[in-house]
C-alpha cells in the first residue's frame, strides 16, 4: 500500500513556481522603468492615482514572487516526506515478508526452537516504525489588493501626456502577457498537484485566485491608462477636472455632478453647481457622450461650453445616427422621429450649424463673430436645437426667435441665415452695440391640425422659460436687452414661456401671431413692452387665433406694420420665410425693420 | 420657367459645375461693390464702416424680390452694407435720389418711424437701399435680386473654404479683400 504522492507532479509544480517566481522579480525593474515614463508631465490627483498604483502592483509583485518560492519550499519538504514515507512503508513491507518467511520455519522447527527464533529476529531484524510519516501541509497564500482608480471627492485637476499613458498601457499589456501565460502554468501545475498529491494536505489555496486578481488589477491600470490618455486627447492635451476622469475611467460621477445633473434643478442652480465643478472647456470635450448629451442640454450652463457638448452630439449623431437615435431614447417613444427623419434632420442641423459657422465669421464687432450650438436633444419625441450668431454669454443685446407649426431642426440653416441678416439690420441701428441672435427650435413644434390646441405650447414654453433664465443665471453680468421674438405658433408659445420666466424680459414681438390665451394676457407676461404685427395679407394668423386672442387687440400692445411704408414692400403671407413673396423677415420687408429696430433700440 | 436675377433658369443652372458656379458667384461679388462703389462716391468719399463681412450667399428665398420656386436650398442673394455718419446728423437723401434718377433706376422713397429711406431697383437684379437714420446713421446696403444654384450650401462652403479675407472695419469706396479663387486652396474646413 502506497501513498498518493506524485513525485513528478510534485516537481513540476515546485519548478514552475520557481520559475514564474523569478521571472516575476526579473521582470520587476523595466515594469517600474515603464510606469516612472509615463509618470513625466503627469501631476495632480490622478497621478497620485497612479503612483499609488504603481506601489501596490510593486509590493504585491514581490509578495506574490515570495508566496511562490515559499510554496517551491513547501512541495519539496513535502517531496521528502513523501520518499521519508515511503522508504518506512517498503521497510514495513519487507520486513512482513520476512516474518511470514520465518513463520514457516517455525512452522516447520517445532515448538521448541520457537524461543530461539523469536529472540534472534527480536535482535537481528526488530519490526520497523508503524508510525506513518505525516506530511506538512501546503499554504499556497496570496491575495492582490485592489487599487483606487477613481479621486472620488478630491477636487483640483490633473494633467497628462497622452502619448505617455498610452505607451505605459501598451508596454504593461506586453509584460502581462508573459506573466498570464506563467499564471496558466501555474493554475495547470497546481491542479495536477492536488489531484495526484492528496497524501499532501493544503492549508490554503488562495495563490492561484489571487494571482489572477493581481493580472486582473494590471489589466485595469493599463485600461485606466489608455481612459484617461483619451481623455487627455479629446480635451486637447490639457489638464481635466478630477470628475471628468472619474467619469472617463469609470463611468463614477462625483457629487459634484451628480448634482448638476439632478433634473429638478432650476437654472439657476445648474449655473451653481456648474460653477462649483470648475469643468473647462477641456473637461466638456473630454466627457462621454451621454454626459455631453445632458450637458447640451441644461439651461444655466455657459453658451460657449453648451455649444462644446452639443456639437459633440451633433457630429456623433451624424457618424452613427442609429446610436444617438437609441441614446436619445426616441427609439422607444411614442411619436418620435424615425431614424430616417432623424438621419435627415441631423444632417440638415449639421449643415445649418456650418452655415451659421460661416455667416458669423462675417458678423462686425463689437459682435462676436462665433456660431454656437446652445443645446442638441429631444422634447416630446421631437428633435430640438437652438444656434446662436453671436456670443450668448456676452452679447449685450440677446434675441430669441421662436418658430411656429411645422418648423424642425432640419430648417436651422434658413433660420440662421435670416438670424444673420437681423442681426446685420440691428447693427445698422446701433453700430456699438454687440448683438447675439438665437434661432430657438427647443419645443415640438404642432402639426397644423395641433394648432388650436395649447398643448405645444405649453410644453414650449415650459423649455423657452427654462432656456431665457439660463441665458441670465449663466452669465455673469445680464445682457443690457433680451428681445423675445415669436412667430405664429412660437408667438403663442413664448407668451406661454415669459408668464414663467423669473427675469423680467425688455421687448416680446408677435409677428403672424396664433394668438395668446386668457392666462397669457400681456397683463401676465414678465416683459417691458409687448410688440405685435400682422400682414393684411396674411391669411393663416386669423385661422390659428381660433379660440386666442389677437395680440394687437390688447390695448397694452403696441402694434406696427407689415404692410408697405410708403411704396415699400409689405408681408405677401404668413411665413417667416416664404419661397417666393415677401416674409416677415424678409431683408426688405417693414416688419424686419421694425423688429430690426426694436432689437436694437427697443423702440419701433 | 422663372427665371433669376441674372436671367438664367434652374435649368441653365443645373448644368453648371460647382466650380462655374463659383465663378459666376465671384463675378456677382464684384458688380456689387461696383454699385456700392458708386453710390458712395454720391454722399462721401472718405472712410465707410464696413457692416461685416459680404462674401457669403443668403437665403434666396428671403431675397428682396420673389423667384418662384426658390427655396433656401436652390437659391441665394447676395447683399453688403456699409454705413457712414453725416456730420450735424444730416439726414438728406436727395444726393442719392438725383443719382438714382440719373441711372434710370426705380426709386422708392419710404418712412419707417423716423427713419428714412430711398430704395432704388435698378431693373437688372439689384437693388439698393440709402436710409438717414434718426440716430445719425446713414447705411448704404446693395442686394442682388435672387439667384438659381444647384446648392446653396454647397456654394456658400466653397467661398467661406477658400476665404482668407480679413474683412476692415472701415474703407473709402471701392476697397474691398479680393474674392478667392477657384484654385486657391480650401483653408477653412466645416468644425461639424
Amino acid at each position: 500500500m502506497g501513498i498518493e504522492f506524485d513525485d513528478a507532479a510534485a516537481s513540476r509544480l515546485a519548478d514552475c513556481a520557481a520559475e514564474v517566481a523569478l521571472s516575476l522579480r526579473a521582470s520587476a525593474q523595466p515594469r517600474r522603468n515603464n510606469a516612472e515614463a509615463a509618470l513625466h508631465d503627469f501631476d495632480g490627483a490622478y497621478s497620485r492615482l497612479f503612483e499609488a498604483a504603481r506601489v501596490t502592483e510593486s509590493q504585491d509583485r514581490t509578495r506574490l514572487a515570495t508566496a511562490l518560492e515559499s510554496l517551491v519550499e513547501q512541495v519539496r519538504t513535502a517531496q521528502r516526506q513523501a520518499d521519508t514515507e515511503r522508504e518506512r512503508l517498503a521497510d514495513v513491507a519487507a520486513w512482513r515478508q520476512r516474518e511470514a518467511d520465518r513463520d514457516l520455519v517455525r512452522a516447520g522447527g517445532g515448538l521448541p526452537l520457537q524461543p530461539v527464533l523469536d529472540w534472534s529476529s527480536s535482535v537481528f531484524d526488530p519490526e520497523p516504525s508503524g508510525r506513518p510519516q505525516r506530511p506538512s501541509p501546503v499554504s499556497a497564500v496570496f491575495s492582490a489588493r485592489s487599487r483606487q482608480r477613481t479621486g472620488g471627492r478630491s477636487g483640483g485637476r490633473s494633467g497628462a501626456d497622452p502619448a505617455r499613458l498610452r505607451k505605459f498601457a501598451a508596454v504593461a499589456r506586453v509584460q502581462d502577457s508573459s506573466t498570464e501565460q506563467d499564471l496558466v502554468r501555474m493554475r495547470n501545475a497546481w491542479a495536477v498537484f492536488r489531484n495526484r498529491c492528496s497524501w499532501v494536505p493544503v492549508d490554503g489555496a488562495t495563490l492561484p485566485g489571487g494571482f489572477g486578481d493581481y493580472l486582473n488589477e494590471n489589466a485595469d491600470d493599463a485600461t485606466w491608462g489608455d481612459r484617461i490618455a483619451d481623455a487627455f486627447s479629446a480635451a486637447g492635451g490639457v489638464s481635466l477636472a478630477i470628475a471628468t476622469l472619474d467619469i472617463a475611467v469609470a463611468s463614477t460621477f462625483s457629487p459634484g455632478l451628480q448634482r448638476l445633473l439632478d433634473p429638478s434643478l432650476t437654472p439657476a442652480e445648474v449655473a451653481a453647481a456648474w460653477a462649483a465643478l470648475g469643468f473647462s472647456d477641456a473637461d466638456v470635450r473630454a466627457l462621454p457622450l451621454t454626459t455631453q448629451l445632458q450637458i447640451a442640454n441644461l439651461d444655466g450652463i455657459p453658451a460657449a461650453q453648451r455649444d462644446i457638448a452639443s456639437r459633440a452630439v451633433l457630429s456623433a449623431a451624424v457618424e452613427d445616427p442609429e446610436r444617438v437615435y437609441r441614446l436619445m431614447g426616441l427609439r422607444d417613444t411614442d411619436g418620435a422621429v424615425s431614424l430616417d427623419e432623424f438621419r435627415e434632420q441631423v444632417v440638415a442641423l449639421r449643415d445649418g450649424v456650418n452655415r451659421a459657422d460661416q455667416l458669423a465669421t462675417r458678423v462686425k464687432d463689437p459682435s462676436e463673430d462665433v456660431a454656437q450650438l446652445v443645446g442638441f436633444g429631444v422634447s416630446n419625441g421631437a428633435l430640438v436645437a437652438a444656434v446662436v450668431i453671436g456670443d450668448l454669454d456676452t452679447a449685450s443685446n440677446v434675441t430669441v426667435n421662436v418658430p411656429g407649426a411645422k418648423t424642425n431642426v432640419g430648417g436651422m440653416g434658413e433660420n440662421v441665415t435670416a438670424a444673420s441678416a437681423l442681426l446685420k439690420a440691428a447693427w445698422r441701428g446701433r453700430p456699438d452695440e454687440s448683438f447675439a441672435v438665437v434661432s430657438w427650435i427647443g419645443y415640438r413644434t404642432p402639426e397644423p391640425v395641433e394648432v388650436f390646441s395649447q398643448k405645444r405650447a405649453i410644453n414650449g414654453g415650459a423649455n423657452l422659460a427654462s432656456f431665457l433664465d439660463g441665458i441670465h443665471d449663466s452669465r455673469g453680468s445680464a445682457p443690457r436687452s433680451v428681445t423675445v421674438l415669436g412667430h405664429s405658433y412660437g408667438s403663442t408659445t413664448a407668451a406661454q414661456a415669459l408668464t414663467q420666466t423669473r427675469y423680467r424680459i425688455d421687448s416680446f414681438v408677435s409677428y403672424g401671431s396664433a394668438g395668446f390665451t386668457d392666462t397669457t394676457t400681456p397683463a401676465h407676461l414678465n416683459v417691458d413692452q409687448v410688440y405685435a404685427t400682422e400682414g393684411s395679407a396674411d391669411r393663416w394668423a386669423n385661422v390659428g387665433q381660433f379660440g386666442r386672442t389677437d395680440p394687437r387687440e390688447f390695448e397694452d400692445v403696441d402694434t406696427f406694420s407689415a404692410e408697405a411704408s410708403d411704396d415699400g414692400k409689405k408681408v405677401t403671407g404668413h411665413d417667416m420665410f416664404p419661397d417666393s413673396g415677401v416674409g416677415y423677415l424678409s431683408p426688405n420687408a417693414t416688419s424686419q425693420h421694425t423688429i430690426a429696430k426694436i432689437i436694437a433700440t427697443g423702440k419701433p | 420657367m422663372h427665371t433669376d436675377a441674372a436671367g438664367l433658369t434652374q435649368d441653365d443652372v443645373v448644368k453648371m459645375s460647382l466650380h462655374q458656379e463659383f465663378d459666376v458667384y465671384r463675378h456677382h461679388y464684384e458688380h456689387m461693390q461696383r454699385l456700392l462703389k458708386e453710390a458712395q462716391l454720391q454722399v462721401h468719399d472718405g472712410e465707410w464702416e464696413w457692416g461685416g463681412g459680404d462674401d457669403l450667399p443668403m437665403n434666396g428665398a428671403d431675397g428682396v424680390a420673389a423667384l418662384t420656386g426658390s427655396t433656401f436650398k436652390n437659391s441665394y442673394y447676395l447683399t453688403s452694407t456699409r454705413l457712414w455718419s453725416p456730420p450735424g446728423r444730416q439726414r438728406d437723401l436727395q444726393p442719392m435720389t438725383d443719382y438714382f434718377t440719373e441711372q434710370g433706376w426705380t426709386i422708392q422713397h419710404r418712412t419707417i418711424a423716423e427713419d428714412q429711406e430711398v430704395w432704388a431697383t435698378t431693373g437688372d437684379g439689384w437693388q439698393i437701399q440709402y436710409t438717414a437714420q434718426e440716430n445719425g446713421n446713414n447705411p448704404l446696403t446693395v442686394y442682388s435680386e435672387p439667384f438659381w444654384t444647384n446648392d446653396s450650401n454647397a456654394l456658400s462652403t466653397a467661398v467661406y473654404g477658400r476665404s482668407t479675407a480679413t474683412f476692415p472695419d472701415q474703407s473709402r469706396p471701392g476697397v474691398y479683400p479680393d474674392f478667392p479663387e477657384w484654385d486657391d486652396p480650401i483653408v477653412n474646413k466645416p468644425k461639424i
